[in-house]
């Protein structure tokens, strides 16, 4: 099912959780919503839901308006962070529920809905656990079951508010993958919500940022770690170090330098924030157009080695990280750092240099 | 005998689990002290009246506790202490929702009210009651014409009882309440339950062991009642006279053997009453997997 968002306004009292998102989902997609606490992530999943109800805006289901239509009749799958289980009641029950809730002749017999939850209980790995009450579970089972709870009435659409939050990083990983093949096989049009970035990346078709109520930028995982839209992006997207330097005749400025940078669309005079990741500096013999600093500290981590350079001015220092097996520069050692990629931000719109092939 | 050889040469340990590894220390002690306290406290003033009312003639007694005006006392103050407690279940519920589910101007101080028939001498209740309701009074005269008589009646009963015993629900199905996840009914919602299907198969079931306990607890409390019957009741024999009362007026007569049969009757139906509400609790609780 197609998902069209238009123009959603949402207030919490004074508060605005939402200022006019715009939003597209495709039939069959893995959307993510993206963003830091408070950002309006999961008040945007719980108005397609229709668990709030948007102060201005539509939501459209395959083209029709759900302005008038009650969460009840939406056939929206829904787990909450939480699960949401219903503790007196047993799995097969729990999953159950939205099959036995229907009237009249929608309603399938006790022994279908009970063959029903059995085979969802089969599909969400947990055979034979029928019997079991929420308070029994772990907190994968029990977020399995919550999954197959929303899958029982056979949604148009799965939302999922931080599935995984609550896990350990081990529970979430497998779970993850899981989620992903079994989105591939049942082919559900599902939006979850998720302030982990690399959740994200990993299992989404497309990834939409979100912050202080607003989408800042809407792409695939290539799109968002290559083309950054934003520096809220840049920076919310793995680490990145930001360097102040101003613009002039087509040159980046850093204090009395010229910055060579690798080839990139012009940017408009004056005051600019250049952003670069630590893998994407380079050491350097050629002093020209590069960074000079003093390395302050080398850290050593599993994929890489993190080095510290003060580069003077009012920055920090900056971070470097080097491939495993690369020789080290000493601390106190004297070096000239060259970007390879970057992101150049003049207050509005950013440009980009492309990694060479 | 093989059964008993086997059973004889088991651990006593397991037989009788008693001791189990606690983060706080003293099990023997703190048993020791509560078993003492209960008994000081609750079971030896309970064996005095089993005692006294021992000084009856086991012929005597029950003559006493078989004669039509005690069976009608006895009827009357289980029987309107049940209807309180239901109409507090109902009413009571419903307060509780109002005070945790809405945020209004007043509310702490609606909250506050709930708890003024534990405070108030229930003597006072009584008389509030017996003005308000009497023909004359000011609620009184508004039911008279409608033809329901409500002080000096069954209902005058019923009144008292479930005034008292208000704060009991409230108090107890508040924090079930406060607890409860809204994400639930949301869940209930999504998938298709309407709020009548969400009321009944959600939210009562969650709340059943708080209404249990909110309901023994003003039965409990209704059926001890005296202070604020007795004003409203008119206490009228065969008809509104509550066992309380009943004994009261035995000891009147001096008739202390009397009374005290009529009170080990009362509290003999009160402790089964109570015991078989008790083990429908734990089966409610031990149904939502608490285990």
């Amino acid at each position: 099912m197609r998902i069209d968002i238009q123009g959603i306004h949402k207030e919490f009292g004074q508060f605005p959780a939402l200022r006019g998102v715009e939003l597209t989902i495709g039939d069959g997609e893995l959307i993510a919503l993206l963003g830091p606490s408070g950002s309006g992530k999961t008040t945007l999943l719980r108005v397609i839901a229709g668990l709030e109800r948007p102060d201005a805006g539509q939501i459209l289901f395959n083209g029709a308006d759900m302005a008038d239509t009650p969460v009840q009749e939406r056939n929206v799958g829904f787990v909450f962070q939480h699960y949401a289980l219903f503790r007196h009641m047993t799995v097969e029950d729990n999953i159950a529920f939205g099959l036995a809730v229907r009237r009249g002749r929608q309603r399938p017999s006790r022994a279908q809905r009970r063959a029903r939850a059995r085979e969802l209980l089969e599909l969400v790995q947990m055979g034979g656990l029928h019997h079991r009450f929420p308070a029994q579970l772990s907190g994968g089972q029990r977020q399995r079951v919550a999954l197959a709870r929303a899958l029982a009435i056979d949604p148009a659409v799965l939302l999922l508010d931080e599935p995984f939050g609550a896990l350990d990083a081990k529970v979430r990983k497998d779970l993850r993958r899981w989620l992903r093949a079994l989105h591939d096989e049942t082919g559900h049009t599902t939006v979850f919500v998720t302030h982990d970035q690399e959740e994200a990346l990993e299992l989404a078709d497309r990834v939409v940022v979100m912050r202080d109520g607003i989408i800042e930028q809407i792409g695939t995982p290539e799109d968002l770690c290559l083309r950054p839209a934003t520096p809220f992006v840049y920076g919310f997207l793995g680490d990145t170090n930001m360097l102040a330097v101003l613009v002039r005749e087509g040159t980046a400025w850093l204090g009395d330098r010229a910055l060579a940078l690798p080839p990139a669309p012009p940017v408009p005079d004056g005051p600019a924030r250049l952003y670069v990741r630590p893998h994407d500096f380079r050491f350097t013999d050629d002093s020209d157009g590069a960074i000079p600093g003093t390395v302050q500290a080398i850290r050593r981590r599993l994929d890489a080695l993190r080095i510290e350079v003060s580069v003077g001015g009012h920055h920090g220092p900056v971070e470097v990280a080097l491939p495993a097996p690369a020789p080290a520069p000493e601390p106190g050692q004297t070096v000239w750092l060259r970007p390879i990629a970057h992101g150049l931000f003049p207050g509005g719109q950013g440009v980009f240099s492309e990694y060479e092939a | 005998m093989t059964g008993q050889a086997s059973l004889s040469s088991r651990p006593l340990a397991r037989l009788w689990p008693r001791r189990r590894p606690s983060v706080l220390p003293g099990f023997g002690l703190t048993l020791g002290f509560a078993v003492f306290y209960l008994g000081l406290l609750v079971l030896l003033p309970l064996a005095a009246v089993f005692l006294r009312a021992a000084g009856l003639t086991p012929e005597a007694f029950w003559a006493l506790v078989t004669h039509p005006r005690t069976i009608a006392a006895l009827r009357v103050s289980f029987g309107a202490s049940l209807v309180a407690a239901f109409i507090n279940v109902g009413f009571g519920a419903l307060t509780a929702w109002v005070l945790v589910r809405y945020r209004f101007p007043g509310r702490r101080l609606l909250d506050a009210v709930v708890d003024l028939p534990f405070a108030l001498p229930t003597a006072v209740a009584g008389i509030a009651l017996s003005s308000l309701y009497a023909v004359n009074g000011p609620l009184g005269g508004l039911l008279a014409p409608l033809g329901i008589k409500v002080a000096y009646t069954w209902l005058g009963v019923v009144v008292a009882l479930t005034f008292i015993g208000l704060p009991f629900v409230v108090r107890t199905v508040q924090p079930v309440l406060e607890d409860l996840d809204k994400g639930q009914e949301e869940a209930a919602a999504t998938l298709g339950a309407s709020r009548w299907q969400t009321l009944r198969r959600v939210v009562l079931p969650a709340l059943a062991p708080a209404l249990l306990t909110g309901f023994t607890l003003a039965f409990a409390r209704a059926v001890g009642e005296y202070g604020s019957v007795i004003f409203i009741a008119g206490n009228l024999p065969y008809r509104t006279e509550i066992a309380p009362l009943l004994i009261v007026i035995q000891l009147g007569e001096y008739n202390y053997a009397g009374a005290t049969a009529l009170a080990v009757v009362m509290l003999v139906i009160a402790f089964v009453l109570l015991l078989a509400i008790n083990l429908l609790q734990a089966w409610s609780r031990r149904r939502l997997g608490g285990v």
